[in-house]
């Protein structure tokens, strides 16, 4: 049972392997449900995998776009120096 | 944190607005009219792309030098641009170039931190990935990431090396497509791919330490065994 189960569930190094393949839900069926039996089991994995999700999902990370004026202002007298604004 | 979101959101579909072909008709002809659209150009690319360059050019006054190096370029290559990619997307490379430049520049006595930084070179566009949703996908809710954790992210991606930065700035910070990546840095999708899973993995395992836990990958063969052992 124990081998079978060795078997049927990947080791931790190799759903680190496939994290973004199984996030963008390219991996095939087989592939996907053995993915999820090892997530099951393996508190770690959920773990790493969420945080890995979080940090792909990094808009938050933005500082605001929105340069200052001044900034915006330097520029735009530069470029208007060199003829192009 | 949802409305600076938003905001945000907004601040970038500005940049996108840069993409209309009606925008680049006006960019492409001469006289006042160009002017104008170049003078528009600048307005609502300036935030992100100084945001970008400021990525690799700590210094402000540096930054705004390298900002304007890049304006120069875009404004003299534009008759070459062919419309292959977005035209932000072909900023964005023109900005990768001048940045390149400037560290060159900067650090030609350290080679070491260069590697893997190449200026951009013609490439091809691969199809679109295929984006699936999987059993474990966090809500957009989980996603948001708390200030904690996001001060953590931040400072692992700081020590990150510059091309991983670079690819999960543009990818995950920026959420450019696959392909803009490619084409910015001039890498197949397949190495962006490679290199993006390298960088968030780094960037996991910094975090894991700066918690005090970095012993995640806890090893299946564990709950395997005390499953056997239960039954």
């Amino acid at each position: 049972m124990s081998s079978l189960v060795h078997k049927v569930i990947y080791p931790c190094t190799t759903l680190h392997q496939f994290l973004m393949d199984y996030m963008e839900g390219t991996l095939n069926p087989l592939m996907t449900f053995r993915f999820n039996l090892h997530l099951k089991m393996c508190s770690g994995c959920r773990k790493y995998l969420e945080l890995y999700q979080k940090v792909s999902h990094a808009e938050s990370l933005q500082q605001e776009f929105e340069p200052s004026e001044e900034l915006l202002d330097a520029t735009l007298k530069f470029l208007e120096k060199e003829g192009l604004t | 944190m949802k409305e600076e979101l938003e905001k945000k959101s907004q601040s970038k579909n500005r940049f996108e607005e840069l993409n209309a072909p009606s925008f680049l008709v006006a960019l492409l002809q001469s006289g006042t009219g160009q002017q104008r659209a170049f003078r528009r150009l600048v307005e609502l690319s300036h935030g992100p792309l100084l945001y970008y360059v400021r990525k690799f050019i700590s210094s402000m006054e540096e930054a705004q030098e390298v900002l304007q190096e890049i304006y120069l370029a875009v404004h003299k290559s534009l008759p070459r641009f062919e419309g292959k990619s977005k035209l932000t997307t072909w900023i964005y490379g023109m900005a990768h170039n001048k940045i390149c430049d400037k560290l060159s520049d900067r650090y030609r006595q350290h080679e070491e931190y260069l590697d893997g930084l190449q200026p951009m070179s013609e490439s091809e566009i691969v199809a679109g990935d295929l984006v699936r949703s999987s059993e474990w996908d966090l809500s957009p809710d989980q996603v948001l990431i708390q200030n904690d954790l996001r001060e953590k992210i931040k400072d692992a991606v700081e020590s990150l090396p510059p091309q991983a930065k670079e690819i999960y700035h543009l990818r995950d910070v920026e959420g450019l497509s696959g392909e803009d990546v490619a084409q910015i840095l001039g890498l197949s999708l397949a190495a962006v791919r490679v290199r993006l899973h390298r960088a968030r993995n780094l960037i996991v395992e910094m975090v894991q330490k700066m918690e005090g836990n970095d012993s995640l990958g806890v090893n299946i063969e564990k709950n395997i065994s005390k499953n056997r052992d239960d039954s």
